[in-house]
């Protein structure tokens, strides 16, 4: 009885909290300290220029810009919003021809489709940032370079190379090996997986993962190909590795080992706080927002390596809209920000892997434990799951073939279709979509 | 001087319109901009293939073609329609119970159950659909709290199309019912006494005062209310979005027709396809505004 008046509590709180966050960020709200730092020194100086920036919670950069803007005499005006209301935002200012920041932050995936109008941002080679390339993955580098490679559009952040997250108690529940290294070994192909899934539903009586979209998503990227050619022929149907990936996660539906709780929700950070899934399958900076999501259960989580392989889930690049007028401090900004021993730091306060090889061998990186996660080595894991990544090509309409195979797979797990019939509407969805583009 | 005269007299007459036009101009510029122009943009890009960002290319009427072929476009159609018949019908009839029972003359502490019942209304919508996704969740909502203390496994509300329609409707209901109270309440001080004092003599109930009086006196504030609903229903937007997703769940169970449009031009960059869809919003609206004129001019007559 106490114990269900607790949870209730928790998710009254929960529900609260998250109202709370988003009707701040969702007003578009300027960091006012940012503001603040730097106008101390207002009256002594003469012109400030003054940098605006669009970035969405989570990224975990603002101190260090703020920083750099109290070094530099700039004035900056940092403005989060919500992680869809940036790519909105951005598009419709771009589109409108005014109202576009002086660098914003793009993920990978949309970064992909304002490739198709470079000239809506600053070629980034043309201010000079051809001299960084080798500082930078050379995949994560590509992201942003045009196809005939003449334009950069952003400099990357961070990569989100995959890892797996596991709670040991639950983990312990079930039968299962606690310590990292024997789980990577019992779990090293999704076979196993499943099977270890099995054990935690029959022992331990929760989900071996919170969901099937997320299931699915990360075994599709693990192949050479996603859904289409460089070429943009769609490929979903002649691909092998969609499909693999959509039986084994049908298979895993018919073992029941999901939790059927959609990620981003107030459920979802309770599951994690509460243990309802035994894994969660996490690109580095997902590290950060389960910290957010669930800062009771630190402790409870430990994290190892992936089965079959590793992936990347996201990572973005900041750009400078052609609309900025200060195009050359922006870059100089960016330039500084995404150095290496910059992005060292964002790393170590908010857990975003750096996209910049060189520090992967650092000894900084290498030592770097997380007490979340059970003082798991989490700087050396990611590290090794980086090296692992396959670089893959995604195309301007990975986001709708994806969204669409997600909405699909869900519709298996809530049992409202069957998997063959899911699969055929999804592709016919699909192509209908891509015929009308 | 005759000349003089009658140019004086014409100046003040032009200076009369001129200052008329000047003080309606504020309203017509404002939708010139806001209301005119994106309608007949809209209307044009509609016939385009355009992502915004590139170039239009025309496509006639290949959108419209495409929207009638849409499974998605008839889905939302049907969701915007259940969920508009699901929410209006018990609110309006929720609201004219509770305006009833506000305009007793022995119920206590009339201003604050006034102010209670429309504070509903001006809280944000979106903090209302985060605690109704709360209230509902599958794992732990309070409803499916509370059904299992009477032994009912939890339901799923999300992913079924009956619950998510519920779920929607009550967000819907729990914001505007209280609007509509008020509205009635205003339509039930009117009513003159005399006709209950009347009825009150000639041995009538209460549920025969409320039925042969007040229902009949109050039908002109029962059909503003309808169409208001109406084309609010229409519109319905930021629960879904907030309830379902983008994409309004897993088979498209809470997309409505505004949630539709919105996931082709932002999620898709479809923006002539879009503004299509805008299109064919605007014609439901109109036919449904003139069904909505028909019966009032019919409920005019009858009277």
């Amino acid at each position: 009885m106490v114990k269900r008046i607790s949870i209730l509590l928790v998710s009254l709180i929960m529900a609260l909290s998250v109202a709370a966050c988003s009707s701040n960020s969702g007003a578009n709200n300027s960091d006012k300290g940012s503001t603040n730092t730097v106008s101390d020194e207002k009256a002594s100086s003469g012109e400030k220029v003054k940098l605006t920036i669009w970035l969405w919670p989570g990224m975990g950069i603002e101190d260090q810009i703020k920083e750099y803007a109290a070094k530099n005499n700039l004035e900056v005006d940092i403005q989060l919003s919500p992680f869809a209301d940036v790519h909105n935002n951005l598009q419709t200012s771009l589109a409108a021809g005014s109202g576009a920041p002086d660098i914003s932050a793009v993920e990978v995936k949309v970064i992909e489709k304002f490739k198709s109008s470079p000239e809506q941002f600053y070629n980034l080679l043309d201010l000079g940032a051809g001299d960084l390339e080798t500082d930078y993955i050379d995949w994560k580098w590509k992201q942003a370079l045009t196809a005939d490679g003449s334009a950069l559009l952003g400099i990357p952040t961070d990569i989100g190379p995959m890892a797996m997250a596991y709670r040991t108690d639950v983990f312990e529940k079930a039968g299962l090996p606690t310590d990292p290294n024997e789980v990577a070994q019992l779990i090293n192909t999704w076979d196993a997986f499943i099977e270890a899934g099995k054990k935690v539903r029959a022992n331990a009586g929760v989900g071996m993962i919170d969901n099937a979209a997320s299931l699915l998503n990360i075994m599709v990227g693990q192949g050479d190909e996603k859904y289409f050619k460089p070429d943009g022929t769609l490929i979903l149907k002649d691909n092998p590795q969609v499909k693999k990936a959509w039986d084994y996660v049908s298979k895993a539906l018919e073992a029941n080992i999901t939790a059927n709780i959609d990620a981003w929700t107030t459920e979802w950070g309770t599951g994690m706080t509460n243990g309802d899934f035994a894994v969660e399958l996490a690109p580095a900076w997902m590290m950060g927002f389960m910290k957010s999501n669930a800062p009771d259960a630190s402790g409870k989580w430990n994290i190892t390596m992936m089965p079959e392989g590793s992936g990347n889930w996201g990572g973005s690049f900041l750009t400078v809209p052609k609309q900025s007028k200060h195009s050359k401090e922006a870059y100089e900004l960016i330039k500084w920000l995404l150095s290496p021993e910059q992005q060292l730091e964002t790393f170590k306060k908010n857990g975003n892997f750096p996209s910049t090889p060189s520090l992967f061998i650092s000894d900084e990186i290498q030592s770097f434990t997380d007490p979340y996660f059970s003082n798991a080595p989490v700087g050396k894991l990611y590290a090794q799951a980086a090296e692992l990544v396959k670089p893959v090509w995604e195309g301007p309409d990975s986001q709708t073939v994806e969204d669409t195979l997600n909405k699909a797979i869900t519709s298996v797990e809530d049992k409202q279709a069957s998997s063959e019939d899911a699969w055929k509407s999804a592709i016919a969805d699909i192509e209908r979509q891509m015929s009308r583009k | 001087m005759i000349g003089a005269s009658t140019k004086k007299k014409f100046n003040q007459r032009m200076r009369d319109q001129l200052s008329a036009y000047l003080y309606i101009a504020p309203f017509f510029i404002l939708f010139a901009v806001f209301g005119f122009f994106p309608m007949i943009f809209t209307a044009w890009v509609s016939l385009h293939k355009w992502s915004i960002l590139g170039t239009k290319t025309f496509t006639g009427f290949q959108n419209y073609k495409f929207i009638l072929e849409d499974p998605y476009f008839w889905k939302s159609l049907y969701n915007t329609f259940s969920i508009w018949y699901i929410s209006t019908l018990p609110q309006l009839f929720c609201a004219l119970i509770l305006a009833f029972l506000l305009n007793q003359s022995l119920m206590k502490g009339k201003e604050f159950f006034r102010i209670s019942v429309f504070l509903p209304n001006i809280t944000s919508v979106v903090a209302v659909a985060i605690i109704f996704g709360a209230i509902f969740g599958q794992h732990y909502g309070l409803i499916n709290y509370a059904l299992s203390f009477i032994g009912i496994d939890p339901i799923d509300f999300k992913s079924s199309v009956l619950g998510t329609h519920l779920a929607i409707s009550s967000m819907v209901m729990w914001r505007w019912t209280g609007y509509n109270a008020i509205i009635y309440l205003a339509g039930l001080q009117s009513i003159p006494n005399d006709l209950y004092e009347a009825s009150t003599i000639d041995g009538a109930s209460k549920s025969q005062q409320f039925f042969f009086i007040t229902i009949p006196l109050l039908r002109p504030m029962i059909i503003f209310t309808i169409i208001l609903s109406t084309i609010g229903g229409m519109q319905i937007f930021a629960e879904p979005l907030m309830f379902s997703g983008t994409g309004g769940g897993s088979q498209g169970q809470g997309l409505t027709l505004t949630l539709l449009l919105y996931e082709e031009a932002f999620a898709r960059q479809a923006f002539g396809y879009a503004s299509a869809i805008a299109w064919m919003l605007f014609f439901i609206i109109v036919v449904f505004s003139l069904i909505n004129l028909f019966i009032t001019r019919r409920l005019q007559s009858a009277e």
